[in-house]
């Protein structure tokens, strides 16, 4: 039945590679964040990236975003090789052709030539675009979709500097976001998840605490412990009130802080909210974190809190190693059609970023790049702003080529190669280099050699000369190669603050309209590549667990008003555009604001993200130098269309059974059982398994999880876990191993949410392994529940009799993946089956690591422990709330874990015995009478039953 | 060596909570359509599956990958022609049936200590 496929051997094999094992290469990730990365290669070819444990940002893991970047690697829509565009149409020409043709347009015009990037640093990468514009007499300039201009600005007016602050999450015991949402897109959000998970695990009855005030339901606002539900811009107000209250404590130096109360009543705020977490943040002084929304308002009131706290120098780091991760502006973009319009420019050179996409129509960009004579496009794609251009000359991914990465002041990588290119293209600096060496110009034309020299060059003379205690060049440059970094940070200072003034913040007026729009950028897609990745579209939004679409969320109190449901497709008109997309129906959401995220909506990414969603971007009105992204009036007009929302909770119910057991941290002190229900022994007709060696076990805080996806994404990539496309998502039939369920509690306006991260949970009275006609489900002897592929006739029965609804039948054959289209299938882990239609499959708690890991152990002959492997979602969980390893040894952690008076095991009444343990869900606020386990113990659970009078 | 004995077992619920979890508003709310997705035995119809077009591949194929496409059909088509098996739920048929299994099959589970040895010599 196979297709018969020959394996050819190598001829010569590289002395590096050793077939049938992997290798990992330290690097960084292209993108912004610039987190240190592992890759992992099997025979030549990535196949798993994952967090370099030694990084000091990413601390080992990656996010949702950076485990799926290994498939826009393989993108079969990435442009092949060079193209010029003539009469319209696309032909191919060699990269000597173009260097030639380019080179000689270059010299013409020089002096009007622009570079137009999106945010870059790293010190090479820096220096060649800095040498090119000093060769051409170009200007360069930086532009990102989302620039955090607002950060900068208000950075500048408060301390007379523009760099953007790194944040020190990890020593921040308590966090106020006003309107922001650094856990989900935050400029560095991997870090900032990282660093706020290392408080959230409770220890010496301590945890961190985060409050929001918002308009929306983002990653952050619905993992607050408390949360102020706003208008859009009222947290401004909610900020100043609590600089007001701050100043009666005694915070230093004497500010001028515009009166806004009775700002409570006028809230709607319990009278006393105020005060109290004025009292909590001036007792967290200095272990505290402000931080503000994409507005200039909301930056400037999160830079006076931070003052009057005393954070500034501590938490907040605005001048010992900053943040390089966000440079791009909207005044440069302006300030570059300007030229373009004034005819000043001739020549434009892009990539790395995207305004034909990520600017509203009403900028003109298309009009602009028209009036240049030449425009290159040096990006892997033929994207909205490649489509303007004459030369689309493809760039490399960076998993292809050398680079490097500056994310913080001081804090460098190298990025290398780890696969020969898969296309005819080329590195975009390395195109720099080449038009220069054509053109035969001074400075960079008379560089000898490539991007790899230059790079190496670069780091000779900058890096190297930096750090005092390094050897020779060569041991250098390979201990960088080899860790992933050279960290050359600098401890901060406390700037002084230069007390701009707060009197006519705009948002303090109200810029009215019934409803109000509030465009956020999205968790997951961003404006590049990333919309054209089939695993990240298919991976549900973190809060709304919607795939595949970008949506409307409307609170459903203002849903109800307008007549609109879950699915309903509208046409949203704000600042003259109009874009379609369905509405979501989103719980806790403010009433009379329509928040949309962006990303999504492209028209030319690829054949898998063109035309999904729609492009919220092009509903916002630029205004001084930066986007306006809230607040804005905007109207909703019916189509009469609807279609079924791709929502995947909601799907996998467990029959009414109680899942999820909280509390509020307080009654945790009191009883550290709060939250978990009455229990006694259970009965078993089985006898009990007897483990002689190891049995796995896995142990998740729900406490430390934010449900960020990260996990899902790994075990994704690790377990070629396909994708099944929108239809079949409606259909209940995504095929994610593990899922992440989000619960609310409370009505449906204030609720509160718990993520639960839901596997097979490898029960020991498994009721899938009784219910097998074939015995394809079976018991490990260390306590794995195995399914045998081979065997499996895809009855369902297994699936059927599943409690925690984690089994996934395959219904239509995915594995044509393996095959079409080139190279998609080079994404493949060969270490992991890849399953045919008509078989069940499920978590498998990773068995290929927990073997790689035995295989570590006796090759030095010892007995494997917990520390020789990790599961793919534990390894990457930004948080830490994954905790796996050997249940037998007393000494392990998750043994230790599983004593804790917090564990339970989810269903638990009906004897499953599983091998997951979760801890109870803790919240850091004064208890309340509706919270659901109030008093512990003996109180009950009721969860997802009907209202009385339902069917149950 | 040791038995997985860290393991507590709890029981149901004993009392209605003063606060409860759901999932989706529909399911908050009580409506008859988020109901009927909650006590669907299985989320996807066979019907949006199983074809006779499917199920007539695999007689003349045998391609046993369409073993349980062909084994649906003929089960939707049992239950269209209104053969349905006395009112018993697959479920609740799976529930007894399992236990039932289960009891006969305990004794012969612990028995087995059959290995699997791979192929010393392989094609
Ligand atoms: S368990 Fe999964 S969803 Fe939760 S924080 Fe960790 S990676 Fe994110």
């Amino acid at each position: 039945m196979r297709p018969a496929q020959k394996i050819i051997p190598y001829i010569n094999q590289p002395e590096e590679i050793m077939l049938g094992v992997p290798n990992y290469y330290a690097s960084a990730a292209g993108g912004s964040q610039g987190n240190g990365v592992l890759i992992k290669t099997r025979e030549g070819r990535p196949i798993k990236l994952e967090g370099n444990p030694q990084h000091p940002l990413s601390k080992g893991k990656l996010d949702a975003r950076g485990q799926y970047e290994i498939f826009n690697l393989y993108d079969p829509d990435r442009l092949t090789g060079p193209l010029k565009m003539v009469g319209g149409q696309p032909s191919v020409l060699s990269w000597g052709t173009a260097d030639t043709e380019i080179a000689e347009k270059l010299k013409a015009a020089r002096g009007r030539i622009a570079v137009l990037t999106g945010t870059v640093h790293g010190p090479a990468r820096n220096k060649v675009i800095a040498d090119f514009c000093q060769s051409f007499e170009a200007f360069h300039y930086s532009y990102d979709g989302w620039t955090h201009h607002a950060a900068r600005k208000a950075q500048e007016m408060s301390y007379g500097g523009t760099s953007l602050p790194s944040y020190h999450f990890d020593k921040a015991e308590y966090i106020l976001c006003l309107e922001a949402d650094p856990l989900g897109t935050g400029y560095s959000s991997l870090e900032w998840m990282a660093g706020f998970g290392q408080n959230r695990h409770v220890k010496n009855n301590k945890m961190s605490k985060l409050v929001s005030a918002d308009c929306g339901t983002t990653v952050t606002a619905s993992n607050a412990d408390e949360r102020f539900r706003m208008k859009p811009g009222m947290s401004v107000q909610f900020g100043l009130a609590i600089a007001d209250a701050l100043q009666g404590r005694g915070a230093p130096g004497k500010h001028f802080i515009p009166r806004v109360s009775p700002f409570e009543s006028e809230a709607g705020l319990k009278p006393g909210s105020i005060d109290r977490i004025a009292t909590e943040l001036w007792a967290a002084r200095g272990k505290s974190i402000v931080m503000g929304g994409d507005t200039l308002d909301h930056q400037l009131v999160a830079c006076l809190l931070n003052e009057m706290l005393g954070n500034e120098g501590v938490t907040v780091d605005g001048n010992g190693a900053p943040s390089n991760q966000a440079y791009g502006s909207v005044v440069g973009m302006q300030d570059l059609m300007n030229r373009l319009n004034n005819g000043q420019i001739d020549v434009v050179i892009t990539f790395g970023t995207n305004p034909a996409y990520s600017l509203p129509e009403s900028a003109g960009v298309a009009a602009a790049f028209g009036k240049a004579s030449t425009v290159i496009h040096l990006g892997d794609r033929a994207d909205e702003t490649g489509r303007l251009a004459m030369y689309l000359l493809p760039g490399q991914h960076w998993l292809e080529s050398w680079g490097d990465a500056e994310p913080q002041v001081g804090l460098y990588s190298v990025i290398q190669p780890s696969v020969m290119p898969l296309w005819d293209s080329r590195a975009a600096e390395e195109s720099l280099i080449k038009f220069a060496q054509v053109a035969g110009v001074s400075g960079l034309g008379t560089f000898v050699g490539g991007w790899h020299e230059y790079v190496m060059e670069t780091w000779r003379t900058n890096v190297y000369k930096s750090d005092v205690f390094a050897a020779d060049f060569t041991s250098f440059w390979n201990s960088a190669l080899r860790d992933g970094f050279v960290d050359l940070r600098v401890a901060p200072t406390p700037r002084t603050y230069l007390s701009p003034d707060l009197a006519n913040l705009s948002t303090l007026r109200n810029s009215g309209g019934d409803l109000q729009l509030v465009v956020v950028p999205s968790p997951h897609v961003t404006e590049d590549g990333n919309a054209n990745n089939a695993w990240l579209l298919e991976l549900p939004h973190p809060v709304g667990r919607v795939s595949w679409t970008n949506y409307a969320n409307l609170a459903p109190k203002t849903a109800s008003k307008l007549g609109l449901r879950d699915g309903d497709y509208i046409k949203v008109t704000a600042n003259g555009a109009t874009i379609e997309v369905p509405v979501h129906v989103q719980p806790g959401d403010v009433e009379d604001v329509v928040t949309i995220e962006t990303g999504w909506g492209r028209k030319h990414v690829g054949r898998v993200g063109d035309n999904v969603g729609g492009n919220a971007f092009a509903l916002c009105a630029i205004e001084n130098g930066m986007l306006r992204t809230m607040g804005d009036p905007v109207s909703i007009e019916k189509t009469g269309r609807w279609e079924e929302l791709p929502d995947v909770q909601g799907h996998n119910y467990t029959e009414g059974r109680p899942i999820v057991a909280e509390a509020a941290f307080e009654e945790y002190l009191k009883n550290p059982e709060a939250g978990k229900w009455h229990e006694h022994e259970l009965v078993s007709l089985w006898p009990e398994h007897e483990y002689k060696g190891n049995k796995w076990g896995m142990v998740i805080d729900q406490t430390a999880c934010i449900g960020c996806n990260a996990c899902m994404a790994a075990c994704s990539v690790e377990n070629n876990i396909p994708v099944v496309g929108v239809g079949q998502i409606r259909l209940g039939r995504e095929m994610h191993w593990i899922r992440i369920d989000r619960y609310y509690s409370g009505d449906e306006h204030e609720p509160e949410f718990t993520y639960q991260p839901m596997l097979c949970q490898h029960c020991d009275n498994a009721p899938c392994e009784t219910v097998c006609p074939v015995v394809a489900t079976v018991h490990s002897e260390e306590g794995l529940n195995m399914q045998i592929y081979n065997r499996c006739v895809g009855t369902r029965y297994c699936s059927n009799n599943c409690p925690y609804k984690v089994r996934r039948f395959n219904w239509h054959e995915y594995t044509f993946a393996a095959y079409e289209p080139h190279p998609l299938q080079l994404v493949l882990n060969p270490e992991v089956t890849v399953r045919e239609k008509g078989i069940m499959e499920k978590c498998t708690f990773c068995q290929q690591r927990i073997r790689e890991g035995k295989e570590k152990a006796k090759e030095m002959n010892r007995p494997i422990t917990d520390a020789d492997f990790k599961t793919a979602c534990q390894q990457t969980c930004p948080t830490d709330a994954i905790s796996f390893g050997n249940t037998n040894n007393p000494d392990s952690q998750v043994s230790q874990m599983k004593k804790d008076p917090r564990a339970y095991n989810v269903i638990a009444e009906v004897n499953t015995r599983p091998a997951v343990t979760y801890f109870t869900k803790l919240r850091n606020r004064p208890t309340r009478d509706t919270d659901p386990y109030l008093g512990g113990h003996d109180a009950g659970v009721g969860e997802m039953q009907p209202k009385e009078g339902g069917h149950h | 060596m040791s038995r997985e004995t860290n393991m507590k077992q709890t029981a149901s619920p004993a009392t209605e909570p003063k606060n409860r979890h759901w999932t989706t508003l529909g399911e908050l709310h009580g409506d008859e359509a988020a109901l009927a997705v909650k006590n669907s035995e299985f989320y996807s119809k066979p019907e949006e599956f199983f074809n006779q077009e499917q199920a007539t591949k695999f007689s003349v194929t045998g391609d046993p990958t369409l073993i349980s496409e062909a084994a649906g059909f003929m089960e939707l088509k049992v239950k269209q022609n209104g053969g349905e098996s006395g009112g018993m739920s697959r479920r609740d048929f799976l529930k007894i049936s399992g236990s039932g299994d289960g009891l006969c099959n305990g004794r012969l589970r612990l028995a087995s200590g059959a290995k699997d040895y791979p192929l010393h010599q392989s094609a």
